[in-house]
């Protein structure tokens, strides 16, 4: 399975017949994604990985019924973003305090150690300005600008309509904007 | 176009979905506003930023514990799980059943004495059905009684004594009874605790031959009555109260089942009273008299003191018959009505004192 390629009538077949060296492949295609999405939306390792096993483990319990009107990337998109959205709105998530997890990915070993100083504070200040935006603007800006994800998807995604999906696009980017506006002045 | 509506489209602009009219509109308004052609610079900056950086890796071994998660447990690990290794749900669920099998045990004893019969004796038995059985058979102090209270107590003494040598005398009946035959399960019908201190010299003028000959047919027609469930006022072999009589006085019982085998003491009375007379040899004769009429006889007589003590038994008929003869004769006091002797016709067995 390519991560960028129409999905596979057969190797959806083999999915949906439990075939689990098949779901290992997919676990394996869209892990990363998955996680991508669920680090950017929790800021915290820990449970990013806790959301995105659980998001395979669901698809793992609904791949018999998955009719494959969607991609299987668009299907777990839906599935991780509703799950992070749930923890979010949490009585228990409330309390806890985003970290700083995607800080430590931003080190580049082929730059030299100003420019890695350079990226490093531009890229904190871009994940905290993620961060800070309202959780609705920010599963919105995650899918389109570090996922790649079209309008169209996100509307399906999250199940907005595609104006909703453009001004909170919209508002997010301004938001973000405003805030790194002293490394693009 | 102003600057405001402009910037409402940058997003749309720097994600190339502007087109028509709008988009001729936009891009005029830029090329003539050095400050939205700022903010647009700006914008796409960040977006830039942001699509440029690095997407996580997830954590290494996240796809085998993501296969582990939904990998289908072997029946053999299911059973095994299911048997020993949730011992902190099982061992709390098999306590509490535990405990509800044992209240549910103990509901049923409490509530079926069939069970509590079958069972033998044992230290749970409360005894006071025992006393309550018992004590019908003696009689019952009126408050109104001018006898003084060591008098009532001997005669209640003697009426349990006689109740006591029934019991053994019945165990020498043709039709042996295995729980009658041991001496120390006949001393165990001996009567409750109050016995204890009574004298040893209590006066028994009756022989063992004569009370033996006349209430073994009476007794053993009791003791096969005492099969039936209906209530009696005494301590029945097998019953709850002669078990637990069993269980608290069987030190005494024994001392006090040689005692009665040397002293025989008469058959027991079903109601003992007293009638108050000025002469009692002519009352006892009068006595005679009126049970002659009645069909009653005299089963026993004994001198205490100055008393005469008569033992009597009269049909249940005419038991109220009697009664108003002997207030005929003096001043008759004596226990409420008491139970019936399960004979054909019913005979009710009496004490009764003559006193001046």
């Amino acid at each position: 399975v390519r991560e960028d390629g129409p999905d596979s009538e057969a190797f959806l077949e083999r999915l949906r017949r439990g075939d689990l060296r098949a779901f290992e492949e997919l676990v394996a295609t869209y892990q990363h994604r998955v996680f991508g999405v669920a680090l950017r939306m929790l800021d915290n390792a820990a449970e990013a990985e806790e959301v995105a096993q659980e998001t395979f483990v669901r698809a793992h319990a609904g791949l018999a019924e998955f009719r494959g009107d969607a991609k299987l990337s668009t299907w777990l998109y839906t599935i991780v973003s509703r799950l992070c959205l749930n923890r979010l709105a949490s009585a228990d998530r409330a309390v806890a305090r985003p970290g700083d997890e995607m800080l430590l990915r931003v080190a580049d070993g082929a730059a030299g150690p100003q420019a890695n100083a350079e990226r490093r504070e531009l890229e904190g200040a871009l994940y905290r300005a993620i961060a800070d935006l309202p959780e609705e603007r920010r599963v919105v800006v995650v899918l389109r600008d570090l996922e790649g994800l079209a309008y169209e998807e996100i509307a399906r995604v999250l199940e907005l309509e595609l104006g909703t999906v453009r001004s909170r696009l919209h508002r997010a980017r301004m938001d973000l904007k405003d805030k790194m506006e002293r490394f693009f002045a | 176009v102003t600057c405001e509506h402009a910037r409402q489209w940058l997003s749309d602009l720097v994600d190339e979905r502007l087109e028509g009219d709008r988009y001729l509109e936009v891009a005029a308004h830029l090329a003539s506003c050095a400050d939205c052609r700022l903010e647009l610079d700006r914008l796409r900056a960040t977006v830039g930023a942001l699509q440029g950086l690095e997407r996580p890796r997830a954590p290494v071994g996240f796809v085998d514990r993501v296969v582990q998660r939904v990998r289908p447990v072997p029946w053999y690990r299911r059973l095994h799980a299911w048997l020993f290794l949730p011992l902190s749900v099982k061992l709390p669920a098999e306590a509490a059943a535990l405990v509800v099998v044992a209240g549910l045990a103990a509901l049923l004893w409490e509530r079926t004495p069939e069970l509590r019969d079958a069972s033998g004796p044992g230290p749970t038995v409360r005894s006071a059905p025992s006393t309550a059985a018992v004590e019908p058979t003696a009689p019952v102090p009126s408050p109104t009684s001018p006898e003084p209270a060591p008098a009532e107590t001997s005669d209640r003494l003697r009426a349990l004594r006689a109740l006591s040598e029934e019991r053994r005398l019945s165990a020498r009946v043709p039709k042996p009874e295995p729980r009658a035959s041991h001496p120390e399960q006949v001393a165990s019908l001996s009567p409750p605790p109050e016995t204890k201190g009574a004298p040893e010299t209590m006066p028994a003028p009756e022989t063992k031959a004569t009370p033996e000959a006349k209430a073994a047919p009476e007794v053993r027609s009791e003791r096969e009555s005492r099969d039936e469930p209906t209530p009696r006022p005494l301590a029945l072999p097998g019953s709850p109260a002669a078990k637990a009589d069993r269980s608290e006085t069987r030190a005494r019982s024994a001392q006090q089942t040689v005692r009665r085998m040397l002293v025989p003491v008469p058959p027991p009375a079903d109601l003992a009273g007293r009638l108050i007379v000025g002469d009692r040899a002519a009352a006892a004769a009068a006595v005679v008299d009126l049970l002659a009429r009645l069909g009653g006889y005299e089963t026993g007589r004994r001198q205490d003191d100055s008393d005469i003590v008569m033992d009597v038994q009269i049909p249940a008929a005419r038991f109220d018959d009697f009664v108003r003869g002997l207030d005929g004769l003096g001043a008759w006091a004596a226990s409420p009505r008491p139970n019936l002797l399960p004979l054909d016709p019913p005979q009710i067995r009496l004490t009764i004192r003559l006193a001046g």
